[in-house]
């Protein structure tokens, strides 16, 4: 890993947690991938099989829904919120 | 959250817990709304289920759709708890309590919270069938309400 790379780190819940097999998954962005989208574009190359259900998540950072525009966080995980189905 | 309710939790929805009528003298219409665990789904026998949320946006939400319903209504009282966790046949999973000074914005409030909660919230429906199986419930995708809040288009696939 180069030095001007950095770790991202994403939480998996409910669904995509299931599919995936595993809580958590990191993946490491170069310093022009700064945004959310970016990580997720990253995440979609390095699991191909989840990038469908990818595609349908929604993404917090602490407690606030994020858009795929913002910036990536520092020191906090990206959680996926998959389609929900509360009620 | 600004308040140290829980809105979310493990316990037992307690319906009369949530009743204001005493503190609110000036509401003459009440309406409650409760949603129970189904025993089918799309054809298949439901034998439990098991909810799931994140919390730390979910708690923020349900606050800020109680307090969005008082002003987006005008009622005195809003109240919606959701259960997380393992659920029997017949359990309640959401209760919705409004209280106003009349009947038709207490109506009114009640369906657009119950509503609010089940396409909004970050909540997940686990259910486990009769015949062993189990599946995620595919719901409302918070995604196209992140770019296009609550349209009407993000309404109708939640239906």
């Amino acid at each position: 890993m180069s030095a001007d790379k950095r770790t991202v780190t994403f939480e998996l819940l409910a669904a995509i947690e299931r599919q995936a097999g595993c809580r958590y998954v990191d993946v490491q962005v170069s310093s022009e991938q700064n945004t959310i989208g970016d990580a997720l574009q990253v995440l979609q190359e390095k699991h191909p099989l989840l990038s469908a259900a990818i595609e349908r998540c929604a993404c917090a950072v602490g407690d606030a829904i994020v858009r795929r525009q913002a910036p990536l966080p520092i020191g906090s995980a990206i959680v996926l919120l998959p389609p929900v189905s509360g009620g | 959250m600004s308040d140290k309710i829980h809105r979310l939790g493990e316990a037992l929805l307690d319906i009369n817990a949530l009743l204001a009528v005493s503190e609110y003298p000036d509401c003459g219409g009440l309406a409650l709304f409760a949603g129970a665990v189904r025993n089918h789904h799309e054809g298949k026998a439901v034998e439990r289920l098991i909810y799931s949320a994140y919390l730390p946006v979910c708690e923020r939400l349900l606050a800020d759709i109680e307090a969005e319903a008082k002003i987006k209504f005008g009622v005195s009282y809003v109240a919606v708890r959701h259960r997380v966790g393992e659920l029997a046949i017949g359990e309640l999973a959401i209760v919705c309590v409004v209280q106003a000074p009349h009947r038709a914005e207490a109506f009114a409030a009640c369906r657009w919270v119950v509503d609010a909660v089940k396409h909004g919230a970050p909540i997940w429906k686990e259910e486990f069938y009769t015949d062993g199986s189990s599946q995620f419930v595919e719901g409302c995708c918070l995604h196209n309400q992140d770019e296009h809040k609550h349209n009407e288009r993000s309404h109708k696939e939640c239906a």
